[in-house]
């Protein structure tokens, strides 16, 4: 099994292509890595949800273009 | 030759390049794109909403004014992540315009019972934004940009000013902050 760093790395899409592609192949065949990788992706929808963007009201300058609506210093 | 991405939309790069030739429709559809995020993102680091919205719109004004200096390496809105990055911790830090962490108002109206679904997923969701409140800040942007904004390893690497292996290793350690206090909840 690899370690959970490298599992999370690989789930969060932050490994070099030939690393993933080494992962990849070995989590193919690793049913414990499978596992772990499930409870990764959970806690990742988990953090998507918490930290997903805001909607908030846009200000009036935003429809007019940044550079028309200078911000009072 | 003009871009479109999947929705058939053109693409945000494409928009800058025509507001670099004075397009201002095209100026002014990056903003109604890209506001939400830079405000959000404004907002977790600084809390303050009005400091937020004053950053958000410097970093538009910045980024328009500097078009020329924009290359298309990376996707434009790594780019006005960038900037903002650099304006909070060059002017919104120094000058002492952060204030302490406030409490927002719940969005659930009062006299509505919450479903029970929805209310542990909030009470964890809580649970999360306060523990990543608690992380330096340079991993607390890495993770919020990727989370948030969905910004690849290189694109958050380019935001903060990293090279792409301490991107990464900001992201993994920030991961594995989170973890421990998660657990330490439990």
């Amino acid at each position: 099994m690899r370690s959970l760093d490298d599992l999370t790395m690989y789930m969060y899409g932050l490994l070099d292509p030939a690393a993933e592609e080494k992962m990849k192949a070995h989590v193919a065949t690793c049913p414990d890595c499978v596992r772990m990788g499930r409870r990764i992706a959970a806690e990742h929808k988990l953090f998507k949800g918490a930290l997903a963007r805001e909607y908030p009201d846009l200000p009036a300058w935003t429809s007019a273009g940044a550079t028309r609506h200078r911000r009072k210093s | 030759m003009r871009r479109v991405n999947l929705l058939g939309l053109e693409t945000d790069e494409d928009l800058a390049q025509r507001a670099r030739e004075g397009g201002r429709e095209a100026e002014r559809l990056l903003i109604l794109r890209l506001y939400p995020g830079v405000y959000t993102l404004a907002d977790r680091l600084l809390h303050n909403p009005e400091n937020a919205r004053d950053a958000a719109q410097e970093a538009f004004l910045r980024a328009f004014s500097r078009l020329h200096q924009y290359d298309g390496a990376h996707r434009f809105s790594a780019w006005i992540f960038r900037i903002l990055v650099n304006l909070i911790r060059d002017e919104f830090r120094r000058s002492n315009r952060v204030v302490t962490a406030e409490l927002k108002p719940d969005d659930w109206p009062s006299n509505e019972p919450i479903p029970l679904e929805a209310a542990i997923r909030e009470e964890n969701y809580a649970r999360v934004r306060g523990h990543v409140d608690r992380l330096p800040e340079q991993m607390k942007t890495a993770l919020l940009l990727h989370f948030q904004e969905n910004l690849n390893g290189r694109e958050i690497a380019y935001a903060l000013g990293i090279t792409y292996d301490a991107a990464r290793l900001k992201i993994s350690r920030a991961v594995a902050k989170l973890r421990q206090w998660m657990g330490e909840d439990e």
